[in-house]
């Protein structure tokens, strides 16, 4: 039988396996009512995506208004007043954003609250030279605002942006003004050693702290945040510099062992009800696996989350990392850190290494196979 | 039901994130939910066993491993003929993808059982039939314009388009068309019969509305032609072609030749298609196309008449006519939406 792949008949099976499953939860004891409660907003996606366009249209344009409002007095304001006057906007912003709102208004408010990060970014770092007092304390305020924003209330977009707000801070802190120094000095430094492992270790410590069901949804936004932002850097590419060959390299050896270490942390917790043989097996073959794409971190990370996607029974988590792994190696051409010749070495040496380990991992479950059959026919003839 | 090695996983994951959102909702208690979390059963029920097993990861690594060593295999050898891609001659070029376009043909052939697998293989083939016209061009400097490549393309494209049963394959063939279209209509001067109002716009509407209409009769007689998303997706071209010309075209009071307003044909288009899908085939989302088009183009136009008065004025007011427009629309259509539903 051909499945029905169509949006609607998706949909119509995935409501009957919810229907299922509570009825299953009902029998089990574990909920009070017996219908499943009917949680899906009534106005289809196509509108909402329309008045949330336009709520995205009216903030800009009202921020833009409100730029060219300020700009007037712009020459006599120093850029600390510009600052305050963005944090305020954030600030009722989110607070507003604690009601029930439709569309609509949550659209908007998000955006002007995005608008007052900016502002603040832009207010205390951004238009400066760079120094380091400067970076760490703009930095150290605009983390700590988008955390305040983030706990005033339970937006999900709004919240992705404070965490993607927040990991900006932490970079402004480590590397002062990115406008001046990105690819020179302790922003290199920074972009390519410190930075990558920070934001890893952070969205790895995130995700392996959502395990239990329905643990802390609230950290759900800034997980993603996190992962999305440790994901960014090696898409940008700015992972080499001659005078740092040596941090770098040690940083990049770290982050590709990361999926090794990211499976071993996953599947300890469940050695009961795993084996114990692929709980060996799989971060082993990850990091037999590890200097071939250690010049290429977007291949570490692409197996890191389609790894943790698959360990912490997420698929969305799961298609982001098959997802990215495309993306990456389309980009991964035009990087030109190492030549062709050698990517193509190192990804055929991992492909053929991973198809070599298959080979004989099937020859093996074959050859077990042939000898149980072996065996029980020679127990059959003797019986 | 669809069965494939990691179904159990699958299973397990999405009752997981449907019962973490019913705990938020406010419906399991904590006290029930840890009750979940602990129970570990061994009979392989998804619904108990909530984490990948033994034979879960088993699966996994066996897929991961052959699928991702293929890739990167396959990655490698493209890296491989792209580091010596000047050196290669052109006959191994062009009879790769010559190969290529066989391998495609002959694996429709074969997987004619199987429509999802055969209609993979015509798009691939439908693809690399343009690939290898662009690389004859390439290889040759033929001096033929892209818009005649284009056009070339979607010829050669036809009989894959025909074979197959998808409207995926359809929805490639008006993109091909309508950018030959485009092309053409910018690179040559049209001759003198056709008038100067029928710009480039107007001709990749045109052929889009008349694909339209020849999908919206196909969807009629042929049961893989009904799928909505084609006839969408063609109109949501035409609707974005007439509404950039409005806007392209000019202030709102400027008349075209003859005396008409530059917006005519994108209102009568419109209207056309507001009371096709509104009464003869009832049809929500183009609806909402039409009132996406509307929200565009009055707000641009509204906005461009306040900048005449005022540069905040147009700010503050093009906010305004965004904000009660999408109101209006959105509070129309929900209610219509209620109404065909009853």
């Amino acid at each position: 039988m051909i499945p029905d792949i169509t949006l609607e008949g998706i949909r119509k099976a995935s409501h009957a396996r919810d229907m299922a499953l509570w009825q299953r939860l009902h029998a089990a004891g574990l909920v009070a009512q017996p219908t499943m409660p009917e949680a899906r907003n009534e106005t289809p996606w196509f509108l909402r995506a329309i008045t949330g366009v336009a709520a995205w249209v009216a903030g800009i344009l009202l921020l833009v208004a409100m730029g060219f409002l300020l700009f007037d007095n712009f020459s006599n304001m120093p850029e600390t007043g510009f600052a305050v006057i963005g944090a305020m906007g954030a600030l009722i912003a989110a607070a507003c954003l604690r009601a029930q709102l439709g569309t609509f208004a949550s659209q908007l408010l998000t955006s002007l609250s995005l608008a007052g990060q900016l502002m603040v970014a832009c207010g205390l770092v951004l238009f400066h030279d760079s120094s380091t007092e400067r970076g760490i304390a703009g930095g150290a305020a605009l983390a700590v605002l988008a955390l305040v924003l983030y706990l005033l209330n339970r937006v999900s977009l709004h919240r992705f942006i404070c965490g993607v707000a927040m990991a900006f801070g932490l970079y402004f802190m480590l590397s002062g003004n990115p406008l001046n120094n990105m690819f020179s000095g302790n922003g290199h430094a920074v972009v390519s050693v410190l930075l990558p492992l920070v934001l890893n270790c952070v969205a790895l410590g995130l995700w392996l702290a959502a395990r239990p069901v329905g643990a802390h949804p609230g950290l759900a936004p800034l997980t993603w945040a996190f992962t999305l932002c440790a994901t960014a850097l090696p898409l940008i590419g700015v992972y080499y510099d001659y005078e740092l060959v040596a941090l770098s390299s040690w940083a990049l050896l770290v982050i590709s062992a990361m999926p090794a270490l990211f499976a071993a942390l996953l599947m300890w917790p469940n050695r009961t009800s795993g084996s114990i043989a692929m709980m060996v097996a799989v971060p082993l073959v990850l990091l037999l696996l590890s200097p071939f794409w250690q010049r290429m971190p977007g291949i570490a990370m692409a197996v890191m989350w389609m790894i943790g996607g698959f360990a912490l029974a997420r698929p969305l988590l799961l298609a982001f990392g098959m997802a990215l792994l495309p993306v990456y190696l389309l980009r991964d051409i035009y990087l030109t850190d190492i030549s062709l010749l050698d990517k193509s070495i190192w990804l055929g040496g991992a492909g053929v290494l991973m198809l070599l380990m298959w080979g004989v991992w099937q020859a093996a479950i074959g050859h077990r196979t042939r000898q149980a059959v072996d065996a029980a026919a020679v127990k059959e003839s003797a019986s | 039901m669809l069965h494939f090695p990691l179904q159990r996983w699958y299973t397990a994951a999405t009752q997981r994130s449907r019962i973490a959102d019913w705990t938020e909702a406010g419906h399991l208690t904590p006290a029930t939910r840890r009750a979940l979390n602990a129970r570990a059963g061994k009979d392989n029920d998804p619904f108990t066993d909530s984490w990948p097993t033994a034979p879960d990861w088993r699966a996994a690594l066996n897929i991961g491993l052959l699928w991702l060593g293929a890739l990167l295999t396959g990655v490698a050898i493209i890296h491989l003929i792209a580091a010596n891609w000047a050196r290669l001659g052109p006959l191994l070029k062009i009879g790769g993808l010559e190969v290529l376009i066989l391998v495609c043909a002959l694996a429709a052939h074969l997987l004619r059982s199987r429509p999802p697998a055969r209609n993979a293989a015509l798009l691939t083939g439908a693809l690399a039939t343009g690939a290898l016209l662009a690389l004859v061009g390439q290889t040759y400097q033929t001096g033929a314009d892209t818009a005649v490549l284009f056009g070339y393309w979607s010829l050669t494209m036809l009989p894959w388009v025909l074979a197959g049963t998808t409207p995926v394959l359809w929805m490639l063939w008006a993109t091909v068309l309508s950018f030959a279209t485009w092309l053409a209509f910018t690179t040559y001067t049209m001759p003198s019969f056709v008038p100067a109002a029928f710009d480039v716009f107007m001709a990749v509407a045109t052929l889009n509305l008349l694909l339209l209409a020849a999908w919206e009769w196909a969807g009629t007689r042929i049961s893989w032609m009904r799928d909505r998303i084609g006839p969408r997706y063609v109109a949501a071209l035409v609707i974005a072609m007439l509404s950039c010309r409005a806007v392209g075209l000019g202030s709102f009071w400027r008349m075209m030749h003859h005396g008409l307003p530059g917006w005519l044909a994108w209102a009568a288009v419109l209207v056309v298609l507001g009371y096709v899908y509104y009464r003869v085939r009832r049809d929500l989302m183009m609806l909402a196309l039409i009132a996406l088009s509307l929200l565009f183009v009055i707000t641009w136009m509204g906005m461009r008449e306040m900048f005449d008065q005022d540069f905040l004025f147009g700010l503050f007011g093009g906010a305004l006519l965004a904000v009660v427009q999408a109101a209006i629309y959105t509070s129309v259509l929900r209610k219509l939406g209620k109404r065909w539903q009853s």
